[in-house]
């Protein structure tokens, strides 16, 4: 790949997605959906909130997770691609 | 009389201190009783002096034995020599230099303790070893001679386009299957792991797996390479055998044993495929023999600088030793060769070839003060032959400075035999059946089928040590390089190892006049031979001319083979070498083309002249005979006359009737004489004012300005005649003692000189050194003091053996026997005996050898008249 602005900016942006992309999975690990008790009250009696099941901030990191491992194989594709094309 | 000069004498004769190569110190001694052991009782005597605390000691036994011998080599037909290690190693240790019977080389040394009883084995180190600390470190280094490890592009692709696939699995089922999901993201991350680590370290799963301890036993052996896996290996490598795989060995001892392989197959394979197996070596990248290999890549492919800084390098990744010492002096001098400066550093070293390396070159420079106390600095440690002393040429002023001539006085039948004062004052304690020879302080030991030599260790000689000349130790060299060969047949030529002996035989042949050996070992050897070494080549069409097989000799110097063989090592000595070698089979344009490639080579020689010549010789080879006799064809250069051209003909016709019938020879094959104006011989073919023809395998003489031919203009033409003759009569196996002898005996001139009665003091040189200082001498007194003792002992021959001995001499040669044999057949003595005879009968002998016959050729003396015709021609008074 030639020093150009673009793929300075494609590995810079590149780097940031990976390192963005590692510290969201850890969080992910680290932050695993506890297994909750059986209810005391029964299901029958009490609506369940399936969304209160997990905070918001790690439904964000679950997202956040998969749009970066989306840009991450984009930028994956990228560099491969550039590499191959200045090798011929 | 065997003469024994002790050096102390010379010392006070010649008034010079010497200067004090390192004395062997306790450890050295204790080492080379310990080598001497080995090679007597082989790794057991090694084990047995293993130190308590040394790696190889906390191992099983069995497992020490496989390791000493592994590193050790096998002690059958190595030659070891002790090498001058640095002061502070050489106080508890050892290095020697180990040469294994197929060539391959490796440097040994001996890290030692002192127990208070005695020397111990702390430490063997090779030249594959390095410490493990390095082994983990050394992929990261990119050494110089390694070129980048390609990426594995593919497998980091895969692995980087998994691991985010599978994050987006396990994000998705976070919440619905949170211990798959977790499962998904740690394999993610691990996924991710891999290509990092293979960024970071490409040996990463090498350097993972050592850090797990497997057993007691490899944990101790963590300190050392363990090379006791590759011990078949080795052996076989050492018999000169490649193909022996290097088995389930790990990746350090399989890089180790492509070090030794490739160092085994060096000179007959592409410098490419040299560098490829050395970039496959990562762990052992800077392992002393990987930076040796690629000094003597560098070496070979003429970058001499990098080969310095490789050899530079080498002695700081070993035990500082003098072993590469020569190597790396080659090296600076060429990388320095347009301001070539001897340095001012004396060599540290015991070994004397150093010292007369270092005298050559303080010739070269113009300090000759500095040259002979070096040379006399390497003489005391190791005395060179006479023989050598007169064919290495630039010592020549030595040969007639009165205080070196008492050294190796060359006038006096007998080599002398010198040994140091210093002989067996603490002798070493040696094996049963050892053998022990000493010339000057070095020392020699026979022990089974190996050899140690011992440089400055005659102190530690054993009482019995025999004093010898050098020429006994030279003679020693070509024995057992004819033993060797002996061993190897012409279908093993494609091994390297088979190749290097064959060389080396061919070497010790070719001073026998062994030239049909040479041809049968080298038998197996076609134009499209692969893989053949250089001087295997050369030698192999050396053979094929000298048997007239010149065809032959030509398709060799031009087929793909040597094409091949000067790809893998161009410079500029070979390619002219071979140039030469191509015009003798007058392959005249290939022979050109070679010329024209020494000029490509950055700083190589002017090779115009050599040019010039060449075309000469061309011109004449290929020009049509002007005059063609029974016995000759004469051609000339466009300006020589023709009546020049018959009347050389005319003579050389009448001279070998005469010559043979001398002789008594017969058969004489037609000869193409070629004549020049002296202009043209002297500026373009011999550049010599000395020289008056020559022969080789035509007769060139430089008489074609001559009007007149005297006796002195026959004499030369008669002498390079005579040289046909015998070449002929002795299938062109001669020495050149004998060819120069018999031709200027054969002279028709009034009167000839005789040695005797030049030299009345019978100060001149030993028969055994005439044929050397003819062929290498550049004293043009010493040359022609030389032809007149050749001259003046042909007429002993003849006097004391009868007219017939020069014949019989002549048998003996054509039978392919050298000098020693053929004298042996004739006078039934040896040649010190023959010259003390010759010398003995030149005191009632002293008056030059006189002529008085008429001389036959008054009616040749002219170009002028025909004679047939003068002699038709009466001039007589009308009658009246």
């Amino acid at each position: 790949m030639k020093p150009t602005l673009g793929n300075c900016l494609v590995v810079l942006g590149s780097l940031l997605v990976t390192i963005t992309w590692l510290v969201l999975l850890l969080s992910s690990l680290f932050f695993a959906p506890k297994k909750r008790p059986a209810p005391i009250i029964s299901q029958r009696t009490a609506r369940l909130n399936p969304a209160a099941a997990a905070p918001a901030t790690m439904r964000m990191i679950e997202r956040m997770l998969i749009v970066t491992s989306v840009l991450m194989i984009m930028a994956t594709l990228a560099i491969y691609l550039g590499v191959r094309a200045m090798r011929g | 009389m065997k003469i024994i000069t002790i050096a102390g004498v010379l010392l006070i004769a010649t008034g010079v201190a010497f200067a004090s190569p390192p004395p062997l110190t306790d450890a050295e001694k204790a080492a080379c009783e310990l080598v001497a052991e080995y090679l007597a009782r082989g790794a057991d005597a090694a084990v047995q002096r293993l130190a308590a605390g040394s790696s190889l000691s906390a191992i099983p036994r069995a497992e020490a034995l496989e390791e000493v011998r592994a590193r050790l080599g096998p002690p059958d037909g190595s030659a070891w020599e002790l090498r001058t290690s640095s002061d502070e190693f050489s106080k508890h240790g050892a290095v020697f230099h180990v040469v294994f019977p197929s060539g391959v080389e490796d440097v040994i040394a001996f890290d030692m303790i002192d127990d208070g009883s005695a020397w111990k084995i702390k430490e063997i180190r090779t030249l594959v070893d390095v410490s493990l600390a390095e082994l983990k470190s050394a992929p990261k280094s990119d050494s110089p001679g390694t070129p980048p490890t390609p990426p594995t592009e593919r497998n980091i692709l895969w692995y980087l386009f998994a691991a985010p696939l599978l994050a987006i699995g396990g994000a998705i089922g976070r919440r619905s299957h949170p211990r798959l999901s977790s499962a998904a993201l740690l394999a993610a991350f691990v996924v991710f792991a891999v290509p990092v680590a293979e960024v970071l370290d490409p040996k990463w799963t090498t350097h993972l797996r050592e850090m797990v301890p497997r057993s007691g036993t490899r944990a101790t052996a963590d300190s050392y390479l363990a090379l006791a896996p590759l011990r078949s290996l080795r052996d076989a490598m050492a018999r000169g055998e490649t193909s022996t795989a290097a088995g389930s060995a790990d990746e350090p001892q399989r890089e180790a044993a492509t070090l030794w392989k490739t160092q085994l197959d060096m000179g007959r394979i592409a410098p490419g495929d040299v560098r490829k197996r050395l970039a496959s070596v990562r762990a052992l990248t800077n392992a002393p023999l990987a930076i040796l290999i690629r000094a003597r890549v560098d070496s070979n492919e003429g970058r001499a600088r990098d080969a310095a800084k490789e050899y530079a390098t080498l002695s700081s990744r070993f035990v500082p030793n003098d072993a590469f010492d020569l190597e790396l002096q080659a090296a600076r001098d060429l990388a320095d060769a347009n301001s070539r400066t001897v340095p001012v550093a004396e060599p540290r070293s015991r070994d004397a070839d150093l010292y007369y390396v270092r005298s050559v070159e303080q010739v070269v420079a113009g300090n000759l003060n500095g040259a002979r106390k070096s040379f006399r600095d390497g003489w005391r440690l190791q005395p060179i032959s006479r023989r050598n002393l007169i064919e290495a040429g630039i010592f020549a002023f030595l040969l007639r400075d009165p205080t070196f001539s008492i050294l190796f006085n060359v006038n006096t039948p007998d080599e002398q035999k010198v040994a140091d004062v210093e002989l067996a004052r603490s002798p070493m304690q040696l094996p049963p059946g050892a053998r022990a020879m000493a010339s000057g302080q070095f020392l020699r030991l026979s022990i089974a089928r190996g050899r140690l030599d011992i440089p400055g260790g005659c102190a530690i000689a054993p009482a019995a040590a025999v004093v010898v000349s050098p020429t006994d130790l030279e003679r020693e060299d070509t024995e057992a390089a004819l033993r060797a060969v002996s061993h190897v047949s012409p279908a093993s030529l494609a091994s390297a190892s088979a190749q290097r002996v064959i060389e080396e035989a061919a070497d010790a042949l070719s001073q026998h006049n062994r030239w049909n050996d040479i041809l049968k070992l080298t038998d197996g050897i076609t134009p499209k031979s692969d893989n053949m070494s250089i001087p295997l080549l050369m030698w192999r069409i050396r053979a094929l001319l000298r048997a007239h097989r010149t065809e032959e000799a030509r398709r060799i110097a031009t087929g793909p083979a040597m094409t091949a063989a000067m790809q893998r090592a161009p410079d500029a000595g070979t390619l002219i070498e071979i140039s030469a070698l191509l015009g003798a089979a007058q392959a005249w344009t290939e022979a050109a083309e070679m010329l024209q490639r020494v000029s490509s080579i950055k700083d190589g020689p002017d090779v115009g002249i050599l040019l010039r010549r060449l075309e000469l010789r061309r011109q004449l080879a290929t020009s049509p005979a002007v005059v063609t006799t029974q016995h000759f064809a004469v051609h000339t250069t466009a300006e020589v006359p023709v009546t020049v051209a018959e009347r050389i003909g005319q003579l050389l016709e009448a001279e070998l009737q005469r010559v043979s019938t001398r002789l008594g020879t017969s058969n004489f094959t037609p000869v193409r004489v070629n004549v020049l104006r002296w202009d043209d011989f002297r500026n373009q073919l011999t550049f010599s004012d000395h020289i008056l023809g020559f022969y080789d395998g035509e007769i060139t003489i430089p008489f074609g300005d001559v009007s007149r031919f005297r006796d002195t203009a026959v004499a030369i033409l008669s002498h390079e005649m005579t040289h046909a003759v015998v070449a002929q009569a002795t299938g062109d196996n001669a020495p050149r003692w004998f060819q120069e002898g018999v031709a200027q005996r054969m002279e028709l001139v009034e009167r000839q000189e005789n040695i005797f009665q030049v030299q009345r003091d019978q100060q001149f040189l030993a028969f055994d050194l005439i044929g050397p200082t003819m062929t290498s001498s550049i004293d043009p007194l010493a040359i022609g003091q030389a032809y007149m003792i050749a001259e003046t002992f042909i007429h002993f021959l003849e006097d004391r053996y009868g007219a017939a001995a020069v014949t019989r001499m002549m048998t003996e040669f054509g039978a392919g026997h050298d000098t020693t044999e053929a004298i042996l057949a004739v006078t039934g003595k040896s040649i010190p005996d023959v010259d003390r005879e010759f010398r003995s009968w030149g005191t009632t002998h002293a008056e030059a050898f006189i002529d008085r016959t008429p001389w036959p050729y008054t009616a040749y003396y002219s170009l002028g008249i025909d004679p047939a015709v003068s002699q038709g021609i009466h001039f007589s008074r009308p009658k009246p």
